[in-house]
């Protein structure tokens, strides 16, 4: 194979190419789904193919095939330099890129056990036990159990003398519960993402350590029993969001915000732009003085986390937001020197016959030094909320609404009853100005997010994610207005409730610190970030 | 260039190496060629061709499904015994009757050789056409000019046999002056059709039109929203509600009101692939002809799409609605809005107070069952004031009943747009009464 493509660096060249990368990738994805006790989707994907990105006349080019020869790679070679040509036509003066030092590196994930060695009758068996409970329970009419696993190669040679191979498993699963009664529907899910599996770069240990089956009757309660909750409240509360909720606003209030092609109005033509402006760098009042917000492609396990992005940069761990002011972007080799501003690399593409784009590497709140518990013990008219179900954003980043799956009154620093269809919406830099306690590093959670879109044509992307419960004072909650009685009714006192040991923690524990859920050193100092990728062999020159 | 003699014979192989009880392959090739331009440049624009095959083994009540792009025999082969082995380790699907049998299929003209034979430097004129337009009026424009050519092949072993090629050409594009932006898109078969100075001028007229932004308080609106705006909406509505799986998992508004005037009588809504006016699509990823399916027929609701595992729970037919394996249920993929017969400046002179919407952005469901949606306006929101347009407005987000809204349909409008390209959707202007916004963006 490296053969294959080295040859092909040097039809581009010869071609005229002033930079040329090519990125072979093999895949093979897995995912299996039962719904009310029979299976529903179970299915395998292989996909294999190289995409050829060449810089000519300072314009670029990009071609794709699926087919794995010298012909085939040889034409791709050729479409490419002919669109960079055509596009420099339009263009005039071009991009160069800055020389850089070649790397070569052959690297794979850690993981305990290959979920593609497990087999599909166990695979089959843990998600029908859970599905059983769920299904089992009055009131709920669809009950649902997914898995899914992708193993990759991917083989990265530049025209810079790079050459990166970088093997990749990657597990996920969730549970799900769907109660239909008198006109309403309510959904729970565990470990709560709309995206169904709670995803990390890890193995079967992970599937295992989720402990599918133990949540499942929760799940399915609260499902049931959020059909005759009260409604969320509309007004200002303050508001605990837990970090199945927190990851989502994170991600779209901090995460596309700091995508420096955005900035630079490289997406203005489909998913927007930022309003965090060049200018904001380095003094905007992102948030408040206890929030800080990374970037940090070297998280243990993240689905969002690499040794190397598909430009060959190095993963690297930055402050986004330190002490609440805005700091650094995201950024591509191209937009970074563009801005002058300093590398955070992050371009990977969905696929083979994709773009290499800037994407979210593992944007975290980092934890605080709160415990949970006196949080909510302080917060004396709030709402706890948690596991996302919808959201939306404008286009700069700016204007946000939220919902989520399940939510509690707090009044006095108790949880007093339940509440359904909860809602909250705010300006970002005003919604992070409000943060004033944040959860201490035991309760930092991670999740990965697999269905983030982005470029044309559509890439989906997958992203990490991590947090800590934060609380957000005088937040506007309630907005959805389904019924004006909402906003009016009464709502008797009730005894107070606890929360169900799935908001205590998920397991995302690091493999140094097996059996300690979660890893009790994750904050900025925990080693594993030593053992994120296993080095094979190579060496960086 | 994909060679669909080769896509045939592949399709053919692998249903000749299946021994399942059942079995069924789907081919789908792609050549898709985009040239996006942001700042005034072309600063991306990429070319791939790929061909997937899918197969779904059968047996007894078990289905498994498999998929590969390598088209070799040896592939072939480990993907069909992929296919029968993820069947063989799996409980029955008691809702599982039978794969369907072969149906006659109608031709459907929605290929343009040309289209699919567009160069790099076709694109990049077109897109120059664009960016010629905006510097006319000292204007920064981002956007794509795509061509495509997707070929889908259904073959299956009760003697299913279909086969179709389309081509699709899309642009879109995004004006931006100093403190507005202006958009439009248009969509064809043909890419002849797309007018790339036409799609530049409208979007930058908002741009212009709007240039002076007021802030106005959230509350409810008469709205007139564009066909854009329109297509967005009904969109959502046929993603939650009009599937013949969201009716039997009780998540559809429709459950239980077949039959009773839901939304307003001025509103007539039907998927037709057959529809010339759209782009036809002669079968589904079953290979079962696409019927004309009437969603609610002057307000009343009527029925919903199905593909064969739903209608056998229901008894019914399937409508050839199939989605792509593996399948997650049926789909409506040619959606028509009966057109009325008000035109945009009609529906703008009739109204003392309003908001014109050129497209709604980041539209997401609150509440499926409830069909509460919400999302922002973007680039080019209008108020009206005393019959004409007064300007531009900030943004604003809406939180709102798609059931409440299309109740309130006050006027339709006389031309309908397509929209899409897989899934398209035609549909006009409309004037509603009391649409809901629910806050503003303004950086404090």
């Amino acid at each position: 194979m490296r053969e294959l493509l080295e040859a092909a660096l040097g039809a581009a060249q010869r071609g005229g190419a002033t930079y040329t990368e090519i990125r072979a990738l093999e895949r093979e994805h897995e995912r299996i789904q039962l719904k009310n006790g029979h299976m529903d989707r179970a299915d395998t994907e292989i996909s294999a193919g190289v995409g050829v990105r060449v810089l000519v006349a300072g314009a670029w080019g990009f071609a794709a095939t699926a087919y794995l020869d010298a012909a085939h790679l040889e034409s791709a070679v050729r479409l490419a330099i002919d669109i960079a040509r055509a596009s420099a036509a339009v263009n005039g003066a071009g991009l160069r890129l800055p020389s850089r030092h070649a790397v070569v590196a052959d690297l794979a994930t850690p993981f305990d056990i290959d979920p593609f060695a497990v087999s599909l009758d166990q695979k089959v068996q843990l998600l029908t036990e859970a599905d059983d409970i769920i299904h089992a329970t009055p009131g709920v009419k669809v009950s649902q159990a997914f898995m899914d696993f992708r193993r990759e190669h991917k083989r990265l040679a530049t025209s810079e003398g790079s050459y990166i191979e970088q093997r990749r498993i990657e597990s996920g699963a969730g549970i799900s519960a769907t109660a239909v009664g008198d006109g309403d529907m309510q959904v729970r899910t565990y470990p709560g993402l709309p995206t169904r599996c709670q995803t990390l770069a890890a193995g079967y240990e992970h599937i295992i350590a989720l402990k599918l089956v133990e949540h499942a009757a929760d799940i399915a309660r609260e499902a049931v029993d959020l059909l005759t909750a009260d409604p969320c409240p509309a007004g200002e509360y303050d508001l605990i969001i837990h970090p199945s909720q927190l990851v989502h606003t994170i991600h779209e209030t901090c995460g596309h915000a700091v995508e420096l092609d955005r900035v630079l109005g490289l997406e203005a033509g489909y998913a927007g732009t930022s309003f965090l402006t060049l200018d904001k760098r380095g003094h905007f009042r992102y948030g408040s003085p206890i929030v800080n917000l990374t970037a940090d492609a070297t998280t243990p396990r993240s689905i969002g986390s690499f040794a190397y992005d598909d430009e060959g940069q190095a993963g690297n761990r930055t402050f986004l937001v330190r002490d609440g002011i805005f700091e650094a972007y995201i950024t591509s080799r191209e937009t970074a020197q563009q801005a002058g501003v300093p590398s955070v690399p992050s371009v990977r593409a969905e696929s083979w016959e994709h773009l290499p784009i800037s994407r979210m590497t593992t944007i975290s709140l980092e934890p605080g030094d709160s415990d949970i518990d006196d949080i909510i013990a302080d917060t004396k008219r709030g709402i706890w909320i948690a596991n996302n179900k919808s959201g939306s954003i404008d286009d700069h980043r700016l204007n946000f609404q939220f919902g989520a799956e399940i939510a509690y009154l707090i009044e006095n620093g108790r949880l007093t009853r339940l509440l359904k269809n909860p809602t909250y919406t705010g300006i970002t830099p005003d919604f992070w100005g409000s943060c004033d306690a944040i959860g201490d590093a035991a309760s930092w959670q991670l999740y990965g997010l697999t269905m983030c879109g982005k470029g044309e044509p559509q890439q989906i992307g997958r992203i990490g994610h991590g947090a800590s419960p934060a609380r957000f004072r005088n937040v506007r909650v309630g907005v959805m207005k389904l019924c004006p009685s909402w906003y009016t009714s009464p709502m008797p006192a009730r005894p107070s409730v606890s929360l169900p040991t799935a908001y205590m923690a998920i397991p995302t524990m690091c493999r140094l610190h097996k059996g300690q859920s979660p890893c009790p050193l994750r904050s900025t100092v925990c080693q594993c970030f030593r053992t994120m990728w296993l080095r094979i062999n190579g060496c960086a020159r | 260039m994909l060679d669909e003699q080769q896509l045939s014979i592949a399709l053919q192989r692998a249903l000749g190496f299946s021994t399942a009880d059942q079995t069924e392959v789907v081919v789908q090739g792609e050549e898709a060629a985009l040239t996006r331009y942001a700042n005034n440049i072309i600063h991306q624009s990429v070319s791939s061709e790929d061909a997937t095959l899918s197969v779904r083994a059968v047996l007894g009540q078990q289905i498994g499904v498999a998929t590969t792009n390598r088209l070799d025999d040896e592939s072939l082969r480990a993907v069909v015994a992929r296919a029968a082995e993820i069947a063989r380790h799996q409980p029955p699907n008691p809702d599982f009757k039978s794969l369907p049998g072969p149906q006659h299929i109608p031709k459907a003209p929605t290929y343009d050789e040309a289209t699919r034979a567009a160069s790099p430097a076709l694109r990049a004129e077109g897109v120059r056409q664009v960016i010629a337009r905006a510097k006319q009026d000292g204007l920064t424009c981002a956007g794509a000019l795509a061509t495509s050519y997707h070929w889908l092949g259904v073959a299956n072993s009760l003697g299913v046999q279909a086969t179709h090629g389309s081509s699709h050409a899309s642009l879109t594009t995004t004006q931006i002056g100093a403190f507005s932006t202006g958009y439009w898109e248009a969509h064809s078969a043909a890419i002849s059709d797309i007018d790339p100075i036409g799609v530049a001028d409208h979007a930058a007229r908002t741009a212009l039109a709007t240039a002076d932004q007021r802030s106005i308080a959230a509350g409810e609106y008469d709205v007139i929203l564009s066909p854009l705006a329109t297509s967005e909406l009904i969109g959502m509505l046929a993603y939650i509600a009009l599937g013949a799986l969201d009716v039997q998992e009780g998540s559809s508004l429709l459950v239980g009101h077949f039959g009773e005037k839901l939304i307003s009588e001025r509103l007539t809504l039907y998927d037709d692939g057959s529809d010339r006016h759209g782009l036809p699509t002669p079968f589904d990823y079953e290979g079962q002809p696409k019927g004309r399916v009437t969603f609610f027929e002057h307000g009343v609701a009527r029925e919903v799409v199905y593909d064969s595992l739903t209608a056998s729970k229901d008894g019914r037919q399937t409508t050839g609605h199939a989605t792509p394996p593996p399948s997650e249920g049926p789909a409506a993929a040619n959606i028509f809005l009966a057109p009325g017969s008000a035109s945009e400046a009609e529906m703008i002179a009739s109204t003392k107070r309003g908001i014109y919407v050129t497209r709604f952005w980041y539209n997401r469901v609150v509440h499926q069952s409830k069909a509460i949606v919400m999302g922002m306006t973007r680039d080019g929101a209008y108020l009206i004031e005393d019959g004409r347009l007064a300007g531009g407005i900030k943004n604003l987000r809406y939180t709102e009943s798609l059931l409440r809204a299309l109740s309130n349909v006050q006027q339709v409008g006389r031309d309908p747009l397509l929209f899409g390209s897989h899934s398209t959707i035609c549909v006009p202007a409309l004037k509603i009464a009391a649409f809901t916004f629910t806050g503003r963006t303004e950086l404090r």
